[in-house]
């Protein structure tokens, strides 16, 4: 069955979900540069294919369970590379090496920037499937479409998501009172 | 010592949410779309080399070869840099996003035609409304009527219409009066229906883009094309949103009135949120299949005695 799509059918398409798919796949990833060459690479290969699908209305079911699959193989792939400056401790995971430090200090960030700030040390702490499952369902999937996406039951996506929640809930509770939404 | 309170799970996904979303904020979409033609532009260009099966070239040839192809993509990425999204490609872009799995809210605006208002001063001129809609569903609140009315539509697109939290009308998909049938398209806003029709009835012209908010929107107006006919529609105004394609504002230039719907609020779906159970209070009379339809029709004209938005 083959869908004619029109190149500005395509475009469109690009357009309405490339924000989305980088800013998933960087969170799977934690790094900026090769999501976006994943993302890439997972757009070229279903526009090749767009005559078999219909990308305009499935489009963003299979873009997202590509980018999972690759985020989740480079992620469980790719051994820990051990830094010639030592062992870094998770509190300096999220500061790169080059950071000024003293323009990080808590009394001059504004708390929305602190949560988000950790928020994303939260996430990167959780194994990958659970990071992806939260995030899909804090986008609005069920748990049956999350089970379709990372190609599990869908009593694993709840209890994946069961427990992302918790950890994050644990990690995030000195935010609790201090910030509304 | 008190005792360590814990996020709820609705605030852990709703941060989560936000921290995806701001991140969104920083992605291009432009750019991704160029890095993705230019990427398929080689590939197909190299493919075609292959098929020529060409006989045993020397290297440096294929050095020139390799250097032509990325100067055409340079080439392609440059002249597509260079253009800006056509009305097409904007109204495409959200369409596409206004099928993700969100409940977005909107501010509607009905004024009616001067010629109407002078026919029937009784309607107000202006109403206005709260609209939340996800693909066919939606639910909506008149605003500033003396008691709380609702209406809207469920996944199994039944329409309902709640009076008072007491008393409500329910309609089966397949048996909605073609009023209020007509009334649902009017107001309901189906974005992808209506972007449909726009591409295909209309002339479309770009316009823009215009500063809102730190950030541009793009403007597409939409006119009934010269041989094309419509119910209501003639003219449409969309405001889209530049970086994310979703559409920030609709102008619909109907026969007898302007509906503006303005975008105010995208949350997490809830599936309640569109069930007529959300509006009414224990015990409240629901009529459903049980009474004729125009017995349901009659009872709505009776208890509401001001039109819905």
């Amino acid at each position: 069955m083959g869908h004619q799509c029109k190149q500005h059918d395509l475009d469109a398409w690009v357009l309405a979900t490339a924000a989305r798919a980088v800013a998933y796949a960087s969170s799977l990833l934690h790094d900026r540069s090769r999501a976006e060459d994943v993302v890439q690479d997972c757009y070229c290969r279903l526009i090749r294919k767009a005559a078999d699908y219909d990308l305009i209305h499935d489009g963003g079911k299979l873009l997202f369970r590509a980018i999972t699959n690759a985020c989740i193989n480079i992620t469980t792939r790719q051994r820990p590379i051990v830094s010639i400056d030592g062992y870094r401790t998770r509190q300096d995971e999220s500061r790169s090496d080059w950071e000024d430090r003293k323009a990080e200090m808590p009394e001059q960030i504004v708390l929305g920037k602190e949560l988000a700030q950790a928020i994303g040390r939260g996430l990167a702490q959780l194994p990958v499937l659970q990071r992806a499952a939260l995030e899909l369902k804090s986008l609005g999937h069920s748990q049956q479409e999350i089970a379709e996406l990372l190609e599990i039951t869908a009593n694993h996506a709840g209890v994946l998501v069961h427990r992302a929640r918790q950890a994050m809930a644990e990690f995030l509770a000195p935010f609790v009172g201090e910030k509304a939404s | 010592m008190s005792e360590k309170q814990i996020p709820s799970e609705q605030k852990i996904e709703l941060w989560v949410r936000n921290y995806l979303i701001a991140a969104e904020g920083t992605v291009d979409p432009q750019e991704v779309l160029l890095a993705v033609r230019a990427s398929l532009s080689r590939s197909e260009r190299a493919t075609t080399i292959r098929k020529k099966r060409l006989p045993s070239i020397p290297p440096w040839v294929w050095g020139i070869t390799s250097a032509a192809a990325v100067v055409v993509a340079g080439l392609v990425l440059f002249q597509s840099g260079s253009a800006p999204a056509s009305a097409e490609v904007l109204i495409n872009t959200a369409k596409v996003r206004s099928l993700e799995p969100v409940d977005r809210c909107y501010q509607v605006r009905i004024e009616a035609d001067p010629e109407v208002q002078e026919r029937d001063p009784v309607l107000p001129a202006v109403r206005e409304g709260k609209l939340w809609t996800r693909g066919d569903r939606f639910y909506m609140v008149p605003l500033g009527v003396p008691r709380e009315v609702a209406w809207g539509r469920d996944e199994k697109g039944r329409v309902w219409i709640a009076n008072a939290r007491r008393m409500a009308v329910r309609f089966e998909a397949d048996e909605v009066p073609p009023q209020l049938a007509h009334a649902c398209d009017l107001r309901g806003m189906q974005v992808e229906t209506l972007l449909g029709e726009l591409l295909a009835d209309f002339d479309l012209t770009r316009e823009g883009p215009v500063a809102y908010e730190g950030n541009s929107l793009e403007i597409v107006r939409a006119i009934l094309k010269p041989d094309r006919g419509h119910k209501t529609l003639h003219a449409a105004r969309l405001e889209i949103d530049n970086r994310s394609g979703v559409l920030h504002r609709v102008i619909l230039y109907r026969t007898r009135t302007v509906v503006t719907f303005t975008l105010v609020e995208t949350t997490a779906p809830d599936d309640s949120r569109f069930r007529l159970e959300k509006y009414l209070d224990e015990g409240a009379t629901i009529l459903t299949k049980d009474q004729a339809p125009p017995r349901r029709l009659e009872m709505i004209r009776r208890n509401l005695q001001f039109p819905l938005p």
